[in-house]
């Protein structure tokens, strides 16, 4: 079977909110009611669109449309989602549910509490335009959908036990009831190529935010619902979340699935760059290495709008490449440049070396990382642009 | 005094030191300096803050020129038979040096902060090259005048010869690579306590002059590629805050005979840069340089480059079809809205201007009486003689108009002066129309980018589609000059001495402002009217210094026929106060007659001799508002 490409448009935690003009800081740059002189990340998005020619196949939102529930942010956030759609000619908008567009601390409900009460009254209809398909999303916490040929989408609602019992607030869950439902409607489909899971929570723990303290957020069941995923489908997965406001990047135990996290759209955070990425996924179901991608991203500020721009440390941000799936290890890669440069002038573009050694482009940060410290010792050095792009590589005469 | 170079500049969204050379190039519109700029020759590029002196050296870089479309950018490109090398100045990186530079003896300092700017120079230098060989424009219609073929073998052969000559380790051996381990060398000075703990490449930078440094690169270059006719032109910008030894270095320069460079400076009007040119080995305007003043002088020449300049910013507008003639007709004391432009049919009996002579007449007895002594008749305004037509109909009729748009009748006997109408603002017969934006912006191309961008999308707003009304626009020039005001204001007062009452820009401008008003709206009527001022001997040096920077921002321009347009001393030179003023002041926007400044101040602020500079004592130290580190 052919090796297909597919383009994905991930952003999440955008934190939309309707601005109250009192004073108190914003939680994010997304007022619900921008004036002229208010930051308009959209706005910025369409121009980066426009200047770079991008599209993609489908718009992924992770959830947190809007900050603390406000309705207003969220109706005027999930408006601009769906002129995204437009704007990258995606064929579709495939968006859940964050802990925060539930109303699930009851804020302002006269004594009409309905946590996802306002959600459900929103037009264009959220989550999907289906209204099957909606109040199934809303009535068993998950959706199938099938966006495009040979592609599924398993949309999960992990905050849909919040406004339960009092911890539920503090993590994502997944129901073991969930799990066995979401088992059974893929057992009885034909085998897509690439089957991804769209949720907010992170499924799985994640190392060193909280310094030596556990992290209490992540999905409750996340483990068993990715083992559960992986063993009832011969394909592999794409797991993309949303929540922390860092970016994610690890392996499942299935070898051939990965988990993505995005960064944080539009929340106002210290140290963090607000990020929208461009997974260009490469899925290859008969192939060695089944699921591969590149990453894009873009970091936003307010007088810059988007732009690459390179990053200091993980917790910033994705840098402006990476990816996932590469087949060789860092030392393997490193003998492949080496040799590379070795063989030419004292200096190669990096378009020549990836031409050479594709699978470049679908390394982890964690292991280009790695490679750049090897090479380093052989004096091989890399030379990024200003938008921290690798563009050069060579060594002293 | 320098400071005004530190505040964020007025417009500063149009200002061109921000954008990349593909930006410069589609935004520029050349007007007849850049064909002068462009000419073989050493150039001195002379004006004000926003004049374009930054754009247009910009726009010799080779990427700018290869990314000009159309055939002004064939013609140029067909012209330039160089390569630019433009070196750009920022006040705060001069302020960084500084800095850095604290703990070096005086001596010693000098000689850092040459080295940075050397190293500053060399990295716009390999910038050049970068354009010239691999960093193109998305559309490149550039040819042999904007590129060169460097294989790689040459680049990596040309950069290695010039890390090894510059003693600068270089991690990868390409252009980029060089310009690179440029930057990081510089990040790498710190806060040195002497010379001696410089790195092996600043130091020998220390003891090195721009021509050494650009004769390096020539030559490296010319030894790898061959083309030993190349010539460069050295584009330095804002000349005034490079340190004073380099200064020194490039004036002596223009009077170079080494065929490989051209020079051309940007300066503004009058600092000490101008003192050093006439020092340093004498070199001469016409025959060493052209000098090139960026103010309009011609009306025509200017309202031709408005033009343009407003083609360009309507170009992705609904506006883009229309003359701004449509969008904003044509001013009330230009040709107005009438078919008659001139000739004696103008002063009809029913045309707008007979009826302004008229309604003075009757409201103003000093008009009335000025009309009676030079016997002319405004019942017969159209077959006056031709020489009173002349002397006295035509000249006067705009200062009629302009007094009659601000007065009303007395309310007592018709022998008292006129009065005053009280009006919400600037009235807008007098300031809207095409020609008073073009009038108003002096042509500088800051302030007429950021003024017709806003006419343009307030018409673009407007549901009728009609032109926008006078009101619109005076309200949009009020605004303007309201915030070029707010911006002088900002800018700090040199320290006074304690109990000496000082004068801020601000202060100065509105004293002369005040002044003018009077002029042309005090009781009794003048035909000529002082509207500017020449700078006598009995002004005092603080003052002095007042005129110097408020040349420089932009806030004066000069107005008399000396063909010297930079100057050390405004002592001898007459000014106005820039049109864009206009509206919050009360002023008509023409020349007017001069008078000595000191007289004109001393009836507006009293003793002058108060303000005056006092000695300073010994052990005083020296006021760091006048002096830094690029000051010997």
């Amino acid at each position: 079977m052919a090796k297909r490409q597919i383009r994905l448009a991930l952003l999440s935690d955008l934190h939309a909110f309707q601005s109250s003009g009192n004073g108190k800081g914003a939680p994010s740059f997304l007022p619900a009611n921008p004036g002229v002189s208010d930051p308009d990340p959209f706005g910025d998005l369409d121009k980066l669109i426009e200047r770079e020619n991008l599209h993609a196949n489908l718009v992924m939102c992770g959830g947190d449309i809007s900050d603390k529930a406000d309705f207003r942010g969220f109706q005027y956030a999930w408006l601009k989602l769906h002129a995204l759609k437009q704007k990258l000619n995606a064929k579709e908008l495939v968006s859940t549910c964050g802990n925060h567009d539930l109303n699930s601390r009851l804020i302002d409900i006269d004594e009409d509490p309905d946590p996802k009460g306002a959600l459900q009254t929103l037009s264009p209809r959220f989550p999907f335009d289906d209204e099957k398909l909606t109040d199934r999303f809303w009535s068993r916490n998950f959706a199938l959908i099938d966006p495009l040929p040979g592609v599924c989408v398993v949309v999960l609602n992990t905050s849909a036990y919040h406004g339960g019992m009092e911890h539920e607030l503090e993590h994502g869950r997944v129901s073991e009831r969930t799990i066995t439902a979401i088992k059974r409607d893929l057992q009885g489909r034909r085998p897509a190529d690439l089957n991804i899971l769209l949720c907010h929570h992170h499924p799985r723990p994640l190392r060193g935010v909280w310094g030596n303290a556990p992290d209490p957020e992540f999905m409750k069941k996340g483990g068993e619902l990715l083992s559960a995923l992986t063993q009832c489908t011969a394909s592999p997965w794409l797991i993309l979340h949303g929540h922390r406001h860092i970016p994610n990047l690890e392996h499942t135990l299935d070898p051939y699935s990965i988990v993505v996290g995005a960064s944080s759209f539009s929340s106002q955070m210290q140290g963090r760059f607000n990020q929208f990425h461009l997974l260009e996924i490469e899925v290859d179901p008969t192939g060695d290495v089944p699921l591969k991608g590149a990453v894009e991203t873009w970091s936003w500020n307010m007088t810059g709008g988007w732009q690459q721009r390179p990053i200091s440390n993980d917790d910033e941000g994705f840098p402006p490449l990476c990816g996932f799936g590469s087949t060789l290890p860092p030392r393997a890669m490193v003998e492949k440049i080496e040799s590379i440069v070795n063989s030419g002038p004292a200096y190669m573009e990096w378009t020549e070396v990836l031409e050479s050694v594709p699978d470049i482009r679908f390394t982890t940060p964690a292991h280009f990382r790695q490679i750049e410290q090897l090479l380093g010792d052989k004096q091989i050095h890399l030379h990024r642009d200003k938008e921290g792009r690798v563009v050069q590589v060579g060594k002293p005469q | 005094m320098r400071n005004e170079a530190s505040i964020s500049p007025f417009f500063g969204a149009y200002n061109a030191r921000h954008i990349n050379a593909e930006e410069v190039a589609h935004q520029f519109v050349p007007s007849s300096k850049f064909w002068e700029l462009i000419a073989l020759r050493n150039t001195l590029l002379i004006g004000p803050r926003g004049s374009g002196k930054t754009h247009l050296l910009k726009m010799l870089q080779p990427k700018a020129l290869a990314a000009w479309k159309g055939d002004e950018g064939e013609t140029a490109r067909s012209k330039v038979d160089y390569w630019s090398v433009f070196t750009p100045a920022d006040i705060n990186w001069k302020t960084q040096v500084e800095n850095r530079a604290q703990g070096l003896s005086s001596e010693d300092q000098i000689q850092f902060s040459n080295a940075v700017f050397l190293s500053h120079f060399r990295e716009a230098y390999i910038a050049c090259l970068i354009q010239l060989t691999r960093d193109r424009p998305s559309v490149d219609f550039g040819g042999k005048s904007t590129r060169v073929e460097l294989p790689r073998e040459k680049e990596v052969a040309l950069c290695v010869a010039l890390a090894e000559t510059w003693r600068l380790p270089l991690r990868v051996p390409s252009l980029d690579g060089l310009k690179l381990a440029l930057v990081e060398e510089l990040v790498r000075v710190g806060v040195p306590k002497t010379l001696t703990s410089l790195s092996p490449y600043m130091s020998r930078l220390t003891s090195m002059t721009v021509m050494d440094v650009a004769r390096e690169v020539s030559e490296n270059f010319v030894n790898i590629t061959g083309l030993y006719g190349a010539r460069w032109a050295l584009c330095f910008d804002e000349l005034e805050i490079a340190p004073i030894s380099i200064q020194k270095n490039l004036f002596s320069y223009l009077r170079s005979t080494d065929q490989r460079f051209v020079f051309k400076l940007a300066i503004s009007p009058s600092n000490d840069a101008s003192a050093l040119l006439n020092q340093v080995g004498n070199a001469s305007s016409g025959n060493d340089f052209d000098a090139i003043p960026l103010w309009f002088v011609d009306q025509g020449e200017r309202e031709i480059f408005c033009s343009r300049l407003w083609e360009k910013h309507a170009a992705d507008t609904h506006a883009a079809t229309l003359s701004p003639i449509v969008l904003l007709q044509r001013s009330r004391f230009q040709f107005a809205n009438e078919e008659i432009s001139h000739g004696r049919r103008r002063y009809q009996e029913t045309s707008p201007w007979v009826k302004d002579f008229q309604y003075l007449e009757r409201i103003d007895r000093s008009f009335a009486e000025f009309l009676k002594r030079r016997d002319v008749s405004t019942a017969a305004l159209s077959t006056a003689s031709r020489e009173k037509m002349n002397a006295v109909v035509r000249k006067v009729a705009p200062l009629v108009g302009f007094r009659a748009t601000y007065f009303t009748s007395p309310k007592s006997s018709v022998a008292s002066p006129p009065v005053r109408r009280k009006l919400k603002g600037p009235p807008p017969e007098v300031f809207s129309g095409w020609d008073a934006v073009c009038t108003a912006t002096e042509g500088n191309p800051r302030w007429f980018g950021g003024i017709a961008s806003r006419l343009i999308l307030k018409w673009t707003q407007s549901p009728s589609g009609r032109a926008l009304t006078r009101e619109q626009q005076t309200h949009e020039l009020q605004a303007a000059a309201r915030k070029f005001l707010a911006w002088i204001n900002a800018i700090p007062i040199e320290n006074a001495q304690r109990g000496t009452p000082s004068l801020s820009l601000h202060d100065f401008i509105s004293a002369l402002a005040r002044y003018f008003e009077q002029e042309i709206l005090g009781p009794v009527f003048k035909a000529d009217p002082v509207l500017s001022f020449t700078v006598d001997e009995g002004t005092p040096e603080s003052i002095r210094r007042l005129v110097i920077t408020a040349l420089n921002i932009g806030a004066i321009v000069i107005v008399d026929d000396d063909v010297v347009n930079f100057m050390t001393s405004p002592v001898g030179r007459t000014f106005r106060l820039v049109h864009l003023l206009a509206p919050v002041f009360n002023l008509p926007m023409r020349k007017g007659k001069a008078r000595n400044l000191s007289g004109i101040l001393s009836k507006q602020l009293g003793n002058l001799d108060s303000r005056a500079p006092t000695s300073k004592r010994p052990g005083e130290p020296v006021d760091h508002n006048q002096m830094g580190l690029f000051n010997e």
